[in-house]
């Protein structure tokens, strides 16, 4: 498949270079993308003096992405691309953590038996390497007008293991809003990582969208990004052992962190609304 | 001074001026205008527009009046056909201002054109600006038939004929005032008549102001019977059977139709439905109007007599041309051969002569014959004759007459590079495509071979004959077809003349003096092989533009006229936007763009000032020769303003001209079975909706590229764009054309 693909680029840039135009004689552009994925979920963030957690709104999640494509025939544009989301997870909807027992360092076990909620979500870092086919089509011609397409998008995402995961309690609910809420929090506990958690997939979506010259060197492309099929993978048999505030005591329960890792991979993959804007060499 | 000194100085003046009158028509290629390009043509119509209406008091005159007048117009002003500062119209002017020199405030408000077409035709608009055709000054037989017919249009003008016809029309199409609960056939009827009685209106009013002048009231009648045979050529003169003869060849009587088809158009014709009365009723009416009022004189001309003639001869030249550019072959032959009679050895009629001929022999050799003939019985009066032998010729026939008179006119005009180009090129033609047997060519005299074919007849035995060919070893079906053809000859019905070979001896001198057979041989292996070589590298170029686009190198290339019309959702025409973008379209043509090796020259009637009258007439003549080529198609072939355009290549530099056309337009989808299916498929439902709801905007470009070199279509491409045109997506496309005539594989 990947000779395939590599073949069929290699023979599109060396035979079809002459082909067309491309834009007012460029053939060649990079390109900054962001992508937006609407969003009805929250997201939870603590304040400075830690005593209260907030739930907002979050609109949408956002991607970044740098590309390089290149005009290969009157109607056809390829690309390559890096994108890059620094997130933070998306807890909401999940089970909460239930810490029945905590392995202290001594050996025994300290009985807990509450439930965890995520007042400050991780940060996670996803990064994704993108080919992208673009066909021009009712008479546009490439890399301008209306475009249908086809993307392989392969990606990995990881909570840093030097990442504190902040877990705690939630107290009296003090504010309520349509978008936002406050709770006090009423047990609060940091847990390191043992190890870095990780989770990757493998993307083919379609594309649809329009691009807009502003420019002899600018273009303006809006677009939209539909999930066709989607394979992830979190590393299985992997276990997460958390480090409890620091001290060596731990417990291991990686179910809820690695389903939101790959949760929070879905919700990025989902259909997505593309800014994009080229710069023509 | 002495009276001897004064007639010398007479003479002297009168042979400079008729040797100046002579060398204007040896010189002629086409009528072009001259000084100061008039306001009317160098104002937008939008700016006519605005101060229009601003202007307008009349109520019942909306602005779409204003809109469709004033763009309709100056579409016509701006297509490089219309004359102005040049011997035709200053010559209408001058008329016009005699008669109507007690209107001097008037006559300052009109504006005199010429327009170039076969038409005979005159018109007014509101504006004041009067257009007479070449066709009418072609036509007219004195000078007082033309005041006559200026006094007329001014009429249409004083009279405010043309908003009255606006409103009057409006109402109609609204069923107003009259037309209300009006039956549709009997509100064009009401129309009609409403049409007929402008006319004569202004034929009442003309004759008002045409009774001030001193010309004859006779020539009023006169103008009528012009108009009523104006649809046969500009003079009746029995042709001349011998008129294709030369030293060489004679083409025989017996090719010539015996009769003609008499001319059938009476005065008191059906008018029913047409905006003009029949001549019958004007003639009676202008005879009561005139009653038992005299005119002031009997006077044919006024202004000047010579000045007239120079004028009628101009336009029947430049009548030639257009029935040239118009592929009316025959037509042009006869107007030659009436010109010709007081224009002998006239460059300009010989080459019109020899594009003529060649354009019948090359439509002749690719099927497509009738398109360039009339039908016979259509054809009235004495140009019947021509039209008649014309059709009798078989392809071989017409092929020698052709080969004949393009070779001698080489022959006549040695040095001249436009009768050269043409015979190269029929040479090639009749090598190829003539049908004509080189071998089959003989070297005798015509005269001879008829007397050696009389005597052989006389000693001519058939019934031996017959006999010869049963013993003969042919076959069972040639022996019944050569024996057919022997009896027939015994009949008295067959008389042999010979007179159908006439053609196979009329190159004898070249082939006995200049070895034609050997020379039309070896012409014809190099053709067919430069052909088969053509044809390789166009099938292999036709591919690879179909893979990756033309590259033509061209290095220079002039953008003629670029179009631009943008069409309402209701298909209506938007007049103000489309000059708005022709304007944009032609700045980006002209922008230096970073990447292209090209330089382009435009060539816009939009954006042209006082000084620009030699664009303006590149422009009507580019146009012409165009709009020829578009019309011959696939066939390949040099156009009749060939050698014209010899000028406009010099002064820019490259013979590459591009026209393009651009054709905005919304639409609304039809609803369809996918639409259904995208809306009951939630995801796609807004998608679907949206497809239905939205007014789609399109726009077509089409382009081509000829060379005046070979008056080849060298480039053709075409695009239907499922997008705003808006200028920055205009511009991809049109870089991609340029991209496409400039790079080099």
């Amino acid at each position: 498949m990947k000779k395939l693909i590599f073949t069929s680029v290699f023979v599109c840039v060396l035979f079809g270079a002459k082909a067309q135009s491309g834009y007012l004689g460029s053939l060649n552009n990079i390109s900054f993308t962001i992508k937006a994925i609407p969003s009805i979920k929250s997201k939870w963030s603590l304040n400075g003096d830690l005593d209260e957690t907030k739930r907002g709104p979050r609109l949408a999640y956002v991607n970044y992405e740098l590309g390089y494509s290149r005009i290969v025939s009157k109607k056809i544009e390829v690309g390559v691309g890096y994108g890059y989301s620094s997130m933070k997870a998306v807890s909401d909807g999940l089970n909460y953590f239930t810490i029945d027992t905590i392995q202290l360092t001594n050996g025994t076990t300290e009985f807990i038996n509450r439930s965890f909620h995520f007042l400050d979500e991780p940060r996670i870092d996803m990064h994704q390497f993108t080919f992208d086919f673009r066909f021009f089509r009712l008479g546009s011609l490439a890399p301008t007008g209306k475009y249908l397409g086809f993307g392989l998008e392969f990606g990995s995402s990881k909570i840093k293991s030097t990442d504190d995961i902040t877990l705690g309690v939630r107290g009296d609910n003090t504010k309520s809003s349509y978008l936002t809420s406050k709770y006090d929090v009423s047990e609060i506990r940091n847990f390191n990582l043992a190890n870095d958690s990780k989770s990757s997939y493998f993307q083919i979506n379609a594309n649809i969208g329009r691009n807009y010259p502003i420019t002899q060197n600018l273009m303006l492309g809006v677009g939209m990004t539909f999930p066709i099929f989607t394979i992830y993978n979190a590393v299985n048999g992997m276990t997460f052992g958390f480090d409890v505030d620091g001290s060596g005591n731990s417990f291991t329960d990686d179910s809820n962190l690695r389903n939101m890792l790959q949760y929070t991979q879905e919700k990025y993959k989902r259909i997505s609304l593309d800014l994009t804007i080229k710069y023509f060499l | 001074m002495s009276s001897k000194h004064l007639i010398f100085l007479l003479v002297f003046f009168c042979a400079s001026t008729s040797s100046f009158g002579q060398s204007e028509f040896d010189e002629f290629t086409s009528l072009k205008s001259k000084g100061d390009v008039p306001i009317d043509f160098t104002t937008l119509s939008s700016k006519k527009v605005e101060t229009d209406i601003n202007k307008n008091k009349d109520d019942e005159l909306d602005k779409e009046f204003f809109i469709n007048t004033r763009f309709f117009i100056d579409e016509l002003l701006l297509s490089g056909n219309v004359l102005f500062n040049e011997p035709l119209s200053d010559y209408v002017r001058k008329v016009a201002k005699y008669t109507l020199r007690q209107e001097k405030k008037l006559f300052k408000e009109l504006r005199f054109y010429v327009l170039k077409s076969t038409a005979v035709n005159a018109f007014s608009t509101d504006q004041g600006i009067i257009i007479f055709t070449t066709g009418l000054l072609a036509q007219l037989e004195n000078e007082a038939q033309l005041a006559y017919i200026i006094a007329h249009e001014v009429s249409h003008y004083t009279e405010d004929h043309v908003r009255e016809g606006y409103v009057e029309r409006q109402n109609q199409k609204k069923s107003k005032g009259r037309y209300k609960r009006m039956s549709y056939n009997d509100a064009v009827h009401t129309l009609s008549n409403y049409d007929k009685d402008n006319e004569l209106e202004a034929d009442k009013k003309g004759i008002e102001i045409y009774l001030n002048t001193t010309y004859s009231v006779d020539e009023i009648y006169g103008a009528f019977q012009v108009l009523l045979y104006s649809y046969l050529p500009f003079d009746e003169r029995v042709f001349d059977t011998t008129y294709f003869d030369t030293d060489i060849m004679k083409v025989p009587g017996s090719f010539f139709p015996d009769t003609i088809n008499q001319i059938t158009q009476e005065e008191d014709y059906d008018d029913e439905g047409s905006t003009h009365p029949n001549i019958r009723k004007r003639i009676d009416e202008a005879i009561d109007i005139i009653g038992d009022r005299e005119s002031r004189g009997d006077k044919n001309f006024q202004v000047s007599e010579e000045e007239f003639n120079r004028v009628k001869n101009l336009a029947r030249f430049e009548s030639v041309n257009l029935n040239l550019a118009e592929r009316n072959y025959v037509d042009a032959l006869y107007e030659i051969f009436i010109l010709q009679h007081d224009f002998p050895d006239n460059r300009f009629l010989d080459l019109s002569f020899t594009k003529a001929i060649y354009g019948l022999a090359k439509y002749k050799n690719h099927g497509r014959f009738s398109e360039v003939t009339r039908k016979l019985k259509k054809v009235e009066g004495e140009s019947y004759v021509l039209h008649g032998f014309i059709k009798n010729l078989d392809r071989q026939q017409l092929n020698i007459v052709a080969y004949r008179h393009l070779y001698d006119m080489t022959v006549k005009y040695p040095s001249d590079k436009a009768f050269k180009e043409y015979f190269d090129d029929y040479k090639k033609e009749f090598c190829l495509y003539s049908n004509v047997d080189i071998e089959e060519l003989k070297a005798q005299n015509f005269e001879d071979f008829k007397t050696d074919l009389d005597s052989n007849l006389q000693t001519f035995n058939i019934e031996d004959s017959i006999r010869k060919v049963d013993e003969s070893d042919l076959s069972k079906f040639q022996k019944i077809k050569l024996k057919k053809k022997l009896r027939a000859l015994g009949s008295d019905d067959v008389k042999i003349s010979g007179d159908e070979d006439f053609h196979l001896f009329a190159l004898r001198d070249l082939i006995v003096d200049k070895g034609l057979r050997d020379d039309l041989r070896s012409s014809k292996n190099t053709y067919e092989n430069e052909i088969e070589d053509e044809e390789k590298a166009q099938e292999e170029a036709a591919l690879d533009a179909q893979k990756n686009g033309h590259h033509l190198g061209i290095k220079k290339l002039v953008v003629v006229d670029p179009i631009y019309e943008t069409y309402k959702l209701n298909a209506d025409r938007n007049h103000g936007k489309s000059e708005d973008k022709k304007i944009s379209v032609s700045h980006i043509y002209e922008e230096p763009f970073r990447k292209l090796d090209l330089e382009v020259d435009v060539l816009d009637s939009k954006t042209m000032n006082a000084n620009d009258v030699a664009e303006y007439n590149e422009i009507g003549l580019i146009k012409h020769w165009m709009s020829e080529i578009v019309d011959h198609e696939d066939l390949q072939m040099l156009s009749s303003s060939h050698d014209k355009m010899a000028e406009i290549t010099d002064k820019y530099g490259t013979s590459k001209f591009m026209f393009s056309g651009i054709y905005g337009y919304k639409e609304r989808s039809e609803a369809s079975i996918m639409h259904l299916y995208g809306i009951l498929l939630l995801y796609t439902a807004p998608f679907a909706l949206a497809d239905l709801l939205v007014v789609h905007n399109y726009f077509e470009l089409v382009a081509f590229e000829v060379d005046a070199e070979n008056d080849k279509v060298e480039f053709v491409e075409v695009h239907n764009v499922n997008l705003k045109g808006i200028n920055s997506i205009l511009r991809v496309y049109i870089y991609d054309i340029l991209h496409q005539l400039s790079s080099e594989k």
